[in-house]
């Protein structure tokens, strides 16, 4: 497949948005957890 | 269904609720998106003009048209919220302002990986680039002031009326092509005729489309249930879920 440089660059950051948004999802996640098991035990 | 959705407004069956939709809504949305990348890449016939290059347009399109759509849903929130007072609905403008700002950087720049080739330049100040461009400037300040606020409350409520100011943007982006003199190409899909597309290179745009769509709907229920785990850590029901950890 001989694209152009501009099609897969495309495709690198769609896949790359994906990527970063669903980890950003992830570490939301284990930060809310780990600060209210922190807040109950001091609560 | 008016029950289900006002049963949606209490925190805690929000909470309960959406929990069982998101492993589901991350699959469908991840086998959407691969189907249409693979078929979008290598499936689908060349354009008569552009060549391959005209592939960008399945990743151009739908996160251009999601950028705008999870807009309209952010201006529907803030009615939702300063007229009907559902809590629910501010926290989550923010929530709804990052997907969509990741939405706009993408078509920003997908367009003008695309503009490069087609125009001769990656940006020109056309109408409907700018206008774009300050939509995602608009998702900012929204980000923006709402980080601004410690308390939460006041924060909802400003975001929701800096949103509603907002809303004008997008007419102005969606009816650029027809009030200015444009580079850009005009609208290839409308509500009251056929779309000026070749059937056969439809399908991928909306394999990455509906992908792109339940994907934010999984990253808006997933961050919305943990603020709302936060803002309710007080209460019974979020000690009992932290204890299970789900």
């Amino acid at each position: 497949m001989h694209y152009s440089s501009a099609v897969w660059s495309s495709y690198g950051l769609f896949l790359l948005t994906i990527i970063l948004l669903f980890l950003r999802g992830y570490w939301l996640r284990n930060k809310t957890f780990l600060f209210l098991k922190r807040w109950l035990a001091k609560a | 269904m008016w029950t289900f959705l006002y049963q949606l407004a209490s925190p805690k069956i929000f909470y309960e609720r959406t929990g069982t939709y998101q492993i589901p809504l991350l699959w469908i949305a991840i086998s959407l998106m691969t189907v249409g990348a693979i078929w979008g890449l290598f499936f689908a016939p060349p354009d008569y003009q552009q060549g391959d290059t005209f592939r960008i347009f399945y990743i151009h399109v739908p996160s251009a048209f999601l950028s705008m759509m999870l807009y309209a849903y952010m201006g529907f929130l803030s009615l939702l919220l300063l007229v009907w007072r559902i809590k629910i609905a501010g926290l989550m403008i923010p929530l709804v302002a990052e997907v969509g700002a990741a939405m706009t950087c993408l078509a920003l720049l997908t367009g003008s990986l695309w503009g490069k080739p087609m125009w001769g330049t990656y940006w020109i100040w056309d109408a409907r680039l700018t206008s774009e461009l300050i939509l995602f400037f608009i998702y900012l300040a929204i980000l923006a002031l709402h980080h601004a606020y410690q308390d939460h409350e006041k924060g909802d409520q400003l975001t929701a009326i800096l949103t509603l100011v907002g809303l004008v943007d997008l007419p102005i982006i969606h009816y650029s092509v027809y009030w200015w003199n444009t580079l850009h190409q005009g609208a290839t899909f409308s509500l009251l005729s056929k779309p000026k597309i070749a059937l056969s290179m439809l399908p991928p745009l909306l394999f990455i489309f509906l992908g792109l769509l339940f994907f934010s709907v999984y990253l808006i229920l997933n961050h919305a249930r943990l603020v709302l785990l936060i803002r309710e850590r007080r209460q019974q029901w979020v000690k009992l879920v932290c204890k299970e950890g789900k």
